[in-house]
């Protein structure tokens, strides 16, 4: 359960609060977006894995 | 370039035939179930959360505001991060309550029929303008391959063929048990299609426009402004707002919620659904900048909406643009089918039902809900079509989509208050819900109405203008804060009904199972004519049937608590066709419950226990302090070395501990909740004689069980409530404490042989006195007279006295020897092999029985041997040996097998004779007991062989059977090393 609180907390944390001018940034290659929502979703099984095994 | 009007027409009707086989290949089973039951397959069909407004709309959205198209999908993926926590509870009460739409998951947490109703105008409210987005998506792309086509065949067409398919595949089956796996492989088959699509265009783009991945950064390196204006454009956007309104839509639409948890398979694949399907999505989302950057560099002059088709339009190939078109025609008909296939159910079970009531029982009630659907779901398109004919708007694709998210939204207070809060009550639903939709309404249609209707008179400012936000931030805040203030407010003032409570605790797993109630039918049979009056007779055969094939319940079973199940799961059953609030109605008039027992202790203690084990992970302080109390004392009660068993007062078993499971061989889920007499027997009738008898205690009671007989010390006392609570007046029932005596009662037949062959032993003593010095006197005086008459006649007489005396006397000093036992300091002890005394007792018997050809074979290790009197010993084996001999007949085997161990040395004589009967085998070491002919034996053997042995310290067990032969096991004490 931890670990689910942890990567939505990290979810929240990119997404919902101001970091998420950090990464939109017309600087930035125009793909980091997407790798930053790839980041979240390859982290989903992780966060699972645990409540899977019981 | 364009493409006929017959060419778009053919080029549909090839595609949603090819629709059609998909579904029916799935259906009859052509495609193997692996295919259809796959998670892939499974991830697919949720993309049917991309409709047209992913496909043409997000290109639209991110041109007017940038990356912030990506915050509708972002959303999804945070609510599929709380999968486990959110996704899987409603999946588990979906499965286990039979629940197919979010209408019946609200109407059966708030047991409130209103609630159900208010949630399915709602979201038809919500979900039209949608629908009629879809119609209008596929339209005005067809239009953009050729203008001369006529929108409104089109667009009719296009409905009748998607009622036409929901109404073949989705509505097969009624039962959502059953689920639809054509339907499922072929909303699948359509996301391949959009997703294909949505990727052949942005390659198009990349090859074709820009020359290769390195053309778009050059591009995007001469146009900085393209970059710049997605991400400033986003940065400014409402991002949390869409980030919420998404997250709820992930799995509250209506399609979404349809495709996730009703046609869900395996709960197993929701696991692979929450990372699948959120890639699924940055996949299709991946070619959206490329499209926008590619029609910009092309100087498209179409609405952003439609810069996908215009991309393939602009590629010269028909082929292409028809291919692309068909990508947006699956996105909207996916949508359209499983979006009216929910609302149909929803319609039916609250909308239509409520107001017609369940149908003449002489009508088929399932062709009566599956017309009931059909017709639903054609008026269902008929109406998104007429929307769409009527509303004519320039809102973009996506504006009218988020429309729906912001109404779809105010179901999530009613999800927090389902799942995690088990105060929330259905008046604070209601309310709750009722204040957001109005919020909804005033805030987001009504400027949409004056819009469409004062097209020539200036706009009033809107009140997200007055309260200077933007549009999505401040109808998103304002909906959910009215909706979730007066669901907290009304909950909070409001109090919630006992069957409220119970179903609330269902849901937020503070309670696993419904407490049963008690029918007042005595049999299943009696079931059907009971439902029929409701269902008609067809139906409630089929339910009862169904029902008790799942629980496994024969038509003969009469167990009021059975029964009780099986009432409950024919009203889950039914909440799978009607919706659980006509389902509960139909039950409970229908059937019955004997409301003075409703709750049966047994249950609520069950219940309890189960609560505590799930719950105790979340206990905290003096709570999960007492919870370990409870369980030491539980722990305690399982560990005593008795068995222990509760009934209650209503007479239902509410303890049975480990050694009752032991002992009894009854499994302790088998007993608790049962009454005794359902019990295997002797255990039936040995607890319900006992419960109903005066005796408190019982000292000892012989249980014969299957292979052994047992005894049973057996004790009970009445439980007392604790205190003066009104809830156990009549006490906690009875508890029975079983105490295993059976070693005790062996020890106790020990002893008393023990104490009869020692008595015996006295009295041999006493008479081998007696009879002894008489002989003696006999025997001299014939002596005398031998020596003193020389008549041999007489003499010959004398010799016989003199012979029977010698007789007299051999058994007088045999009864000496055996009195004599204890005295093992007359004993002379030394250590000698056990082999070689063993062979020379056979030897001797061998010689006794001359003649009678017996194999006797002896398997003992030379190196053993035993501590005793050797000549004692010796005749120990030969008493036995002649014994076994005489019982076998010619050529039966006699073995004899010495064990050694460390403590004893075991010596086992068995032959395969004819045995003894137990009474015989009882009396087999008292003297003078022979089972042989007089005169053939005296009967002093085994009594000299058993005095031989106790003088030795060892002991000796004899088992036999008549025709099994016997077998006699002698230990001795090992001689120390």
């Amino acid at each position: 359960m931890e670990r689910i609180f942890l990567v939505f907390g990290l979810g929240g944390l990119l997404l919902l609060s101001p970091i998420v001018g950090w990464w939109l940034r017309p600087d930035l290659p125009w793909f980091l977006p997407y790798l930053v929502w790839l980041l979240i979703i390859a982290l989903i099984p992780w966060a699972h894995k645990r409540i899977d095994n019981r | 370039m364009t493409i006929s009007a017959g060419g778009l027409f053919f080029c549909s009707l090839v595609y949603l035939l090819a629709l059609f086989a998909v579904a029916f290949a799935a259906e009859r089973r052509w495609l193997p179930p692996a295919i259809a039951r796959h998670p892939l397959t499974y991830i697919l069909s949720l993309g049917v959360y991309a409709t047209t407004w992913s496909f043409y709309g997000s290109v639209g959205f991110a041109e007017s505001n940038g990356f912030l198209f990506l915050a509708v999908y972002l959303g999804l993926t945070l609510a599929f991060v709380l999968a486990p926590i959110l996704l899987s509870p409603i999946l588990r009460l979906v499965r286990e309550y039979q629940l197919t739409s979010v209408a019946d998951l609200f109407a059966f947490r708030f047991r409130s029929q209103t609630a159900g109703i208010l949630v399915t105008l709602f979201t038809l409210t919500g979900t039209l303008p949608y629908i009629s987005l879809q119609i209008r998506a596929v339209t005005e792309s067809a239009r953009l391959l050729n203008p001369q086509i006529a929108p409104d065949a089109l667009s009719f067409w296009f409905c009748i063929i998607i009622v036409l398919f929901s109404i073949l595949f989705g509505t097969r089956r009624i039962s959502p048990r059953e689920k639809h796996e054509g339907l499922v492989v072929a909303i699948a088959f359509e996301s391949i299609i959009k997703l294909l699509a949505l990727l052949l265009v942005a390659g198009f783009s990349i090859v074709s426009i820009f020359g290769g991945f390195d053309g778009v950064q050059q591009w995007l390196n001469a146009n900085p402004q393209a970059l710049q204006r997605m991400t400033s454009q986003a940065q400014q956007g409402p991002w949390i707002s869409i980030l919420v309104l998404s997250f709820a839509a992930a799995f509250l639409l209506p399609r979404q919620f349809h495709m996730l948890f009703t046609e869900n398979i395996s709960p197993q694949g929701l696991r692979s659904a929450a990372w699948g399907l959120p890639l699924l999505l940055l996949l299709m989302n991946l070619a959206i900048p490329i499209v926008l950057w590619a029609a910009a560099k092309s100087e498209l002059s179409i609405p952003a909406d439609y810069f996908v088709i215009g991309l393939a339009q602009k590629s010269g190939s028909a082929v292409f643009a028809g291919f692309v078109f068909l990508g947006g025609v699956s996105a909207a008909s996916a949508m359209i089918i499983v979006s009216t296939l929910a609302l149909a159910g929803m319609t039916v079970n609250h909308l239509i039902l409520p107001a017609m009531g369940t149908p003449n029982p002489r009508m088929s009630f399932y062709r009566w809900l599956q017309w009931g659907r059909r017709i639903i779901i054609a008026l269902l398109v008929l109406a998104g079509y007429a929307f769409f004919r009527a509303f004519e708007t320039d809102e973009e694709l996506v504006q009218l989509g988020l429309i729906s998210f912001v109404a779809i939204a105010q179901f999530l207070p009613g999800i927090v208050g389902t799942l995690f809060w088990s105060g929330a009550n259905r008046f604070g639903f209601i309310a709750g819900l009722t204040g957001g939709a109005l919020t909804w309404f005033v805030v987001l249609i009504l400027p949409l109405i004056t819009r469409l209707g004062t097209l020539d008179i200036p706009l009033p400012p809107t009140l997200w203008e007055l309260a200077g936000q933007d549009k999505w931030t401040f109808s998103t805040l304002a909906t959910l804060s009215v909706n979730g203030f007066l669901f907290v407010l009304f909950s909070v003032i409001t109090r919630q009904s006992a069957p409220e409570r119970e179903t609330a605790a269902l849901c937020a797993q503070e309670l696993m199972a419904p407490y049963r109630s008690r029918v007042r039918l005595s049999s299943p049979k009696e079931f059907v004519p009971a439902l029929a009056n409701a269902l008609g007779r067809e139906t409630a055969e089929f339910e009862v049937r169904r029902a008790q094939h799942d629980l496994r319940i024969r038509d003969e079973e009469t167990d009021r608590r059975v029964l009780g199940r099986l009432r409950e799961r024919i009203e889950r059953n039914l909440s799978g066709l009607i919706g659980p609030h006509s389902a509960r109605d139909v039950v409970n008039i229908r059937l019955p419950v004997d409301t003075e027992s409703l709750v049966p202790e047994a249950e609520r203690m069950r219940s309890m226990e189960e609560t505590l084990e799930a719950s105790r992970s979340r206990l905290r302080g003096l709570a999960a302090q007492l919870d370990a109390l409870r369980r030491y004392h539980r722990q305690v009660l399982e560990e005593l070395p008795v068995g222990v068993c509760s009934v209650s007062p209503d007479g239902e078993i509410t303890s049975w501990n480990r050694v009752m499971e032991s002992v009894s061989g009854i499994p302790k889920n088998d007993a608790l909740g049962s009454p005794p007499s359902s019990l295997k027997t002797p255990w039936s009738d040995l607890i319900d004689r006992f419960l109903a008898g005066t005796e408190t205690h019982i000292h000892k009671q012989m249980v014969s069980l299957e292979n052994e007989t047992r005894w049973f010390s057996l004790s009970k006392a009445a439980m007392k409530g604790p205190g003066p609570d009104n809830e156990h007046r009549g006490g906690l029932g009875t508890s029975v404490l079983f105490h295993d005596v059976t070693e005790v009662h062996r020890m106790e037949d020990q002893l008393a042989h023990s104490e009869r062959l020692a008595s015996i032993g006295r009295f041999a003593s006493g008479v081998a006195h007696e009879i002894g010095n008489p002989v003696t006197g006999i025997a001299s005086l014939a002596q005398n007279l031998e020596a003193e008459i020389s008549d041999p006649e007489i003499n010959s007489e004398i010799q016989s006295i003199l012979e029977q005396t010698y007789r007299i006397n051999n058994i007088v000093q045999t009864l000496v020897n055996f009195s004599r036992r204890g005295e093992s300091d007359l004993l002379q002890t030394h250590r000698f092999p056990l082999r070689a005394c063993l062979e020379e007792a056979g030897e001797l018997v061998r010689m006794s029985h001359r003649g009678k050809d017996i194999d006797l074979a002896i398997e003992c290790a030379s190196g053993v041997e035993l501590q005793g009197d050797r000549q004692r010993i010796s005749q120990v084996f030969v008493n036995i040996l002649s014994n076994a001999y005489d019982a076998s007949d010619a050529g039966d085997l006699v073995r004899i097998i010495a064990s050694p161990a460390a403590d004893q040395t075991e010596i086992t004589v068995r032959d395969f004779g004819h045995g003894m009967t137990d009474e015989i085998s009882d009396r087999i070491f008292e003297p003078f007991m022979t089972t042989k002919q007089p005169g053939e034996g005296t009967g002093l053997g085994m009594a000299l062989t058993y005095g031989i042995i106790r003088d030795h310290g060892g002991s000796i067990e004899v088992e036999s059977a008549p025709g099994a032969g016997t077998e006699v096991r002698i230990m001795f004490p090992t001689p120390d090393k």
